[in-house]
């Protein structure tokens, strides 16, 4: 093809004569990429963000907790929540190859409590647990120190505390190591303030459920045992070996407990990888319902570029003839007309990718979420715009460059 | 040079076959002023569109320059038409929304020149027509003459043998007609072959070969 740079310029001189049917098809066009772009940043961002927050709770962690017969509510059931002390001390005991480190967790049904510092309080969830609990469920610290064996061994009253608890009881910056919170009429020592957890975007999307990482008050789950006055464990955390050892850690620990209980009690698991499959298929359902708007919207736009291109095609008969007759080549004609179509589409993709980072904006500004615009988004939203353009200029193009002169030249 | 053997060209209206061209038969020699005439519906137009490789016949030969044209490819034909033939019809039939130097360096373009070299090429042609100072003007804002004499420079630009002109001067008044038909008289002079349709008997003394046709026929040559 020769003369290339002034065959484009030909074409997109042709699509500037015909102003409002270019700018019909562009504006189809634009919101089929729009509509692509918003919905590929909302995707890849909503897994970056819940990925991110996800990983909060520690990709390997993994929960087993009694399962309470719900079929029959008059059915007589046992009492208790199926783990025990004993129970937990013997799952310590080098019993699972699967299961890196476990932690109880003790807690009661109406886990929102007053905790109060003089005449100030705030509710806050209470929770006992071990000396791992913090690694399983990655959780560092912002000032202070861990619990220790002894202390837990030796029902301590010693607390750490979740940012939004300091915040609420001392302040922003107050220095509260050593200082006293009461709960329950009992005093706890805070010996450690736990770092802020983002789960903002889970908590948005009802995933949480009201559950607030960052009001927790987390205690030795011996000592919360003595002030509930029972052996009773509520939930066991443990963090698997691996993401591939997830389910065999779950299977080692429940056996165990129901071959400890003669198989009295039904365990219920959960672990991180339920939680990501979830986030996939909710995610890809979004993905599939918003590809599938986008889809109709482009099929709109295409058609449009379809029209303008058969509608040109008739109306320049004759200049096409003309080309014919001084030495355009059947290519020649088919490469203007399809540039034509391109034009059109890509510049409509562009006018997208620009409609679609304003809708960005403004969702960022209403939310509050910084999406980020992935550039494989942007490249997907050019090409997918290129394709249109070929797709629905190439029969029209096509059309134009089969006509013979003479009878293109005879067309009134 | 041009020789056409038997050439029939038939076009199908409702079903029934209107013959256009009827067993024609024709040489045409190089440096030949050929002019074509005949009444309206004779096959003048028709016989200048195969002339000319815009159309092809239904049976019979054309032979270009040595070459038979039959089942030549359309890329083969566009090349003939841009490197060969240059084309000049009644209605200018000129890109309405292109200056004057842009209609005269469109065939060069589809001959593949570089841009300096065509803008340069469209210039002289337009200078050696008259209309050195309208390089920019669009064809509206010329009279009929002066586009008819845009669209004889884009004929002449490749530097084709043979120019072919359908009524080329059918749409202008005497004054204008007495310039085009110098100016093919110059061009013949400079050793083109011109072959010409026209109704204006008073133009048949520029030719020197006067073809005249009837009901597809040739009547007398």
């Amino acid at each position: 093809m020769n003369n290339l740079a002034e065959k484009f310029q030909q074409a997109f001189r042709a699509i500037k004569e015909n102003r409002t049917r270019t700018i019909m098809s562009i504006v189809g066009i634009a919101v089929g990429i729009a509509a692509v772009m918003t919905i590929g940043v909302l995707s890849q961002s909503g897994k970056r963000f819940i990925y991110a927050e996800l990983e909060t709770y520690g990709l390997n962690s993994v929960w087993v907790y009694r399962k309470w017969e719900q079929d029959s509510p008059f059915a007589a059931q046992r009492q208790g929540s199926g783990i025990t002390t004993d129970d937990y001390l013997a799952l310590t005991d080098n019993c699972c190859s699967e299961v890196v480190s476990l932690s109880p967790v003790v807690y009661t049904t109406d886990w929102l409590k007053t905790i109060r510092v003089g005449s100030t309080f705030n509710k806050s969830s209470v929770e006992g647990v071990g000396v791992n609990l913090l690694k399983i469920n990655n959780d560092s610290l912002s000032e202070g120190r861990n619990f220790r064996s002894s202390e837990i061994r030796k029902r301590k009253n010693v607390a750490l505390i979740g940012q939004k608890v300091k915040e609420a009881l001392f302040g922003e910056n107050a220095n509260v190591i050593g200082k006293t919170i009461k709960f329950d009429n009992v005093q706890l020592t805070i010996i450690g303030v736990l770092k802020e957890k983002n789960r903002d975007f889970l908590s948005a999307i009802g995933a949480t459920q009201g559950y607030d990482e960052n009001n927790r008050v987390l205690i030795p789950y011996t000592f919360y045992q003595q002030i509930l006055g029972s052996k009773d464990i509520h939930t066991l955390r443990a963090e698997a070996r691996s993401k591939k050892s997830v389910n065999k850690a779950l299977d080692q620990i429940t056996d165990i407990l129901s071959r400890r209980h003669n198989n009295q009690y039904k365990y219920q698991t959960e672990s991180m990888e339920g939680w990501i499959q979830t986030t996939d298929e909710i995610l890809k359902t979004i993905s599939i319902l918003g590809t599938a708007g986008a889809l109709v919207a482009l099929i709109v736009g295409g058609i449009g570029v379809f029209n303008i291109m058969s509608s040109a095609v008739i109306e320049r008969t004759r200049e096409i003839g003309i080309r014919k007759a001084i030495g355009a080549s059947p290519q020649d004609i088919m490469f203007q007309f399809l540039m034509e179509s391109v034009y059109i589409s890509v510049i409509g993709g562009v006018v997208g990718i620009i409609l679609g980072i304003a809708i960005l904006i403004v969702m960022i500004l209403w939310s509050g979420f910084m999406l980020s615009p992935a550039w494989f988004v942007l490249f997907v939203g050019l090409l997918v715009s290129v394709l249109v353009g070929i797709s629905a200029g190439y029969l029209p193009a096509r059309h134009a460059s089969k006509m013979t002169p003479a009878e293109a030249l005879r067309f009134e | 040079m041009i020789t056409l053997l038997d050439v029939n060209k038939l076009y199908e209206k409702e079903g029934e076959f209107l013959a256009a061209l009827y067993d024609v038969n024709l040489q045409i020699d190089r440096g030949d002023f050929v002019a074509i005439t005949g009444p309206s519906g004779s096959g003048k137009s028709t016989l200048l569109t195969i002339l000319g490789c815009l159309d092809t016949p239904s049976s019979g030969q054309y032979i270009l320059d040595g070459h038979s044209i039959d089942n030549t490819p359309e890329v083969e034909l566009a090349r003939i038409r841009n490197k060969q033939i240059g084309f000049v019809f009644q209605s200018f039939n000129l890109i309405p929304t292109y200056t004057a130097l842009r209609n005269v360096e469109l065939p060069m373009l589809y001959a593949g020149m570089p841009a300096d070299l065509r803008t340069k090429r469209a210039a002289l042609a337009l200078n050696a027509v008259g209309l050195g100072e309208r390089l920019a003007h669009l064809p509206a804002e010329m009279s009929g003459g002066q586009q008819q004499r845009v669209a004889i420079a884009r004929a002449i630009v490749n530097n084709p043998n043979v120019i072919i002109a359908d009524e080329p001067t059918g749409s202008l008044d005497d004054e204008s007609t007495a310039e085009i038909m110098e100016l093919f008289s110059q061009l013949h002079q400079s050793g083109r072959t011109i072959i010409f349709v026209t109704h204006n008997l008073s133009l048949l003394s520029y030719a020197s070969k006067v073809i005249r046709l009837s009901g597809g026929k040739i009547v007398n040559e």
